[in-house]
C-alpha cells in the first residue's frame, strides 16, 4: 500500500491526539480494575513526624543487657546463625572502641574502650545506600526513616558495600528455619534479600515506639522527631556532647550517642 | 506450487497444531473446575459473607489489589484500604486475607496449583497455623457457575 509522507503525518498528530485523551474519557472497560474504589488512608493511630530519630545514652546501656536486640529481632522475625558470615542483625551489641574508633587514645580507660554501644541503621539524611540501589529498593520515606520495599530487593548488594556503618545484612540462606519463633504479624525475608532496621515503621503506623524504645529497661534509647523541639529525642541530647558515627563522611547519621 | 505438494502441507500443518494443543490434549478440554474451601472458622462467624470487594472482582483481580496494596503500605505508608461500599480493611495480606482465609492449601492453593502459577508471596508473608475445628466437607463439583471460575461455596 502506498502512503504518502503527508498521509503518515496526519496518522501520527490522530494518535498523539488519541494519547492524550484522559483515562476519565475512556469507557469503562478499558480503565483499571480498580477505579473508582476510593482508595487508601493512613491509620489514626499512627505516629507522625518531620524527621525521625534516635539518641542513645551510653551512661544508661548496661554491658551485661541485650533486651533491645532481642525485642527487635523477635518483633521482626530476624533469624539467627550459628555461622558469623552468615549472621544478620538489625541491632548489634559492639564495644565503644569499634563503634568510635576516632575517640580511642593511649589513655582511654580499657573499661570505657570496651563499654557497650548498641549499632543499627542511622537512617542517614543523605544515606549512600539510597543511591547505589538499582531498583528502588531502599527508599527514603518522607520522615525519614530508610526504608526497604523487600519486594523490589535483588540481592546485588550494593546497598552492604554502600553503607559505612555495617548496618545491614544479606539473606545467603533461607532465614525460615533459623527463626527462633516466628511472629506472623510481620514478614519474614527470604533467601536473597538483604535487611536492615526500619525505625518500627509498622510500630509507628499503629502508634507504638520502636520495639527497642519499648523494650529498653533503663529507658537508654530516646526516640522522636528531630524537628519538634520538645520531643523525646531532642531532649535527649539538649546541652548534651553528641558523637555521631563516621560525621566526616556527610551521610547525616540520625542516630545521637550522648556519653 | 504443484497441486500433490499441498496435502504434505496441510498434512504438516494439523501434525502441528495437534502438537500446540498438546496441553489441552494432555491435560482434558473439561477439566474440573477448582473448588474453594470457605468454610474456615473466621468466615463461618462473618455476620455477612463478603470479601473485601465483591466476590467476581476478587476471583479477576485479587492479585492487582495485592499488588496495589503492597504499594500503597510499603511505598506511601497508607495501610487501610477504603472499598467501595466504605468499610476500612487494613491493606495486609497476613493479617486480613489470611485471617478469612486462614487454610491457604484449601484456598490459595486450589486455583494456582490448577492455572499453574506459583505466586512467591508466602517466601515472607508468613501463613498462620491454620486452625480448623471442624471436619472438612468434602469437595464438591458444582456445575451452576459454569466457565472456568472457581466455585466458592
Amino acid at each position: 500500500m502506498h502512503r504518502s509522507r503527508r498521509d503518515f503525518l496526519k496518522l501520527t498528530g490522530i494518535a498523539l491526539i488519541g494519547a492524550a485523551v484522559p483515562d476519565a474519557l475512556l469507557p469503562a472497560a478499558l480503565a483499571p480494575a480498580w477505579a473508582g474504589a476510593p482508595g487508601y488512608r493512613a491509620d489514626v493511630r499512627a505516629l507522625k513526624a518531620a524527621r525521625w530519630g534516635m539518641a542513645v545514652d551510653l551512661a544508661k546501656c548496661r554491658p551485661d543487657c541485650t533486651d533491645c536486640i532481642a525485642a527487635c529481632h523477635a518483633a521482626h522475625n530476624v533469624p539467627f546463625f550459628d555461622r558469623p558470615k552468615d549472621e544478620i542483625a538489625w541491632i548489634r551489641r559492639e564495644t565503644f572502641g569499634r563503634i568510635f574508633p576516632a575517640q580511642v587514645h593511649a589513655h582511654l580507660e580499657p573499661r570505657r574502650q570496651a563499654g557497650p554501644v548498641i549499632a543499627l541503621c542511622n537512617h542517614c539524611a543523605n544515606p549512600p545506600c539510597i543511591r547505589v540501589c538499582p531498583t528502588g529498593a531502599t527508599f527514603r520515606r518522607p520522615d525519614g526513616i530508610v526504608m526497604m520495599d523487600y519486594h523490589r530487593c535483588i540481592g546485588c548488594r550494593f546497598c552492604i558495600a554502600a553503607c559505612p556503618y555495617g548496618a545491614r545484612s544479606m539473606n545467603y540462606r533461607d532465614p525460615r528455619p533459623f527463626i527462633r519463633r516466628i511472629d506472623p504479624g510481620f514478614p519474614t525475608r527470604t533467601k536473597g534479600v538483604v535487611e536492615k532496621c526500619n525505625f518500627c515503621v509498622e510500630r509507628l503506623a499503629v502508634g507504638k515506639p520502636p520495639a527497642c524504645v519499648a523494650a529498653c529497661p533503663q529507658k537508654a534509647l530516646a526516640f522522636g522527631d528531630l524537628e519538634a523541639p520538645g520531643s523525646a529525642v531532642r531532649r535527649a541530647i539538649a546541652g548534651r556532647t553528641v558523637l555521631r558515627r563516621k560525621p566526616e563522611l556527610g551521610t547525616e547519621p540520625q542516630v545521637f550517642y550522648t556519653l | 506450487m504443484k497441486g500433490t505438494d499441498r496435502w504434505k502441507i496441510f498434512a504438516g500443518l494439523a501434525v502441528f497444531l495437534a502438537l500446540v494443543a498438546l496441553p489441552f490434549w494432555y491435560g482434558g478440554w473439561d477439566r474440573p473446575t477448582p473448588v474453594l474451601d470457605l468454610d474456615t472458622p473466621a468466615i463461618r462467624q462473618l455476620p455477612e459473607r463478603k470479601c473485601v470487594e465483591a466476590t467476581p472482582f476478587m476471583r479477576a483481580n485479587h492479585m492487582t489489589l495485592l499488588a496495589d496494596w503492597r504499594d500503597a503500605a510499603t511505598r506511601d505508608g497508607r495501610r487501610i484500604y477504603v472499598a467501595r461500599d466504605g468499610r476500612e480493611i487494613e491493606a495486609s495480606l497476613s493479617g486480613t486475607c489470611l485471617r478469612c482465609h486462614s487454610d491457604k492449601t484449601r484456598f490459595c492453593d486450589r486455583c494456582h496449583d490448577d492455572a499453574g502459577v506459583k505466586p512467591a508471596c508466602w517466601d515472607c508473608h508468613v501463613v498462620p497455623e491454620a486452625r480448623r475445628e471442624a471436619p472438612t466437607v468434602t469437595p464438591r463439583l458444582t456445575e451452576e457457575q459454569g466457565g472456568r471460575a472457581p466455585v466458592s461455596r
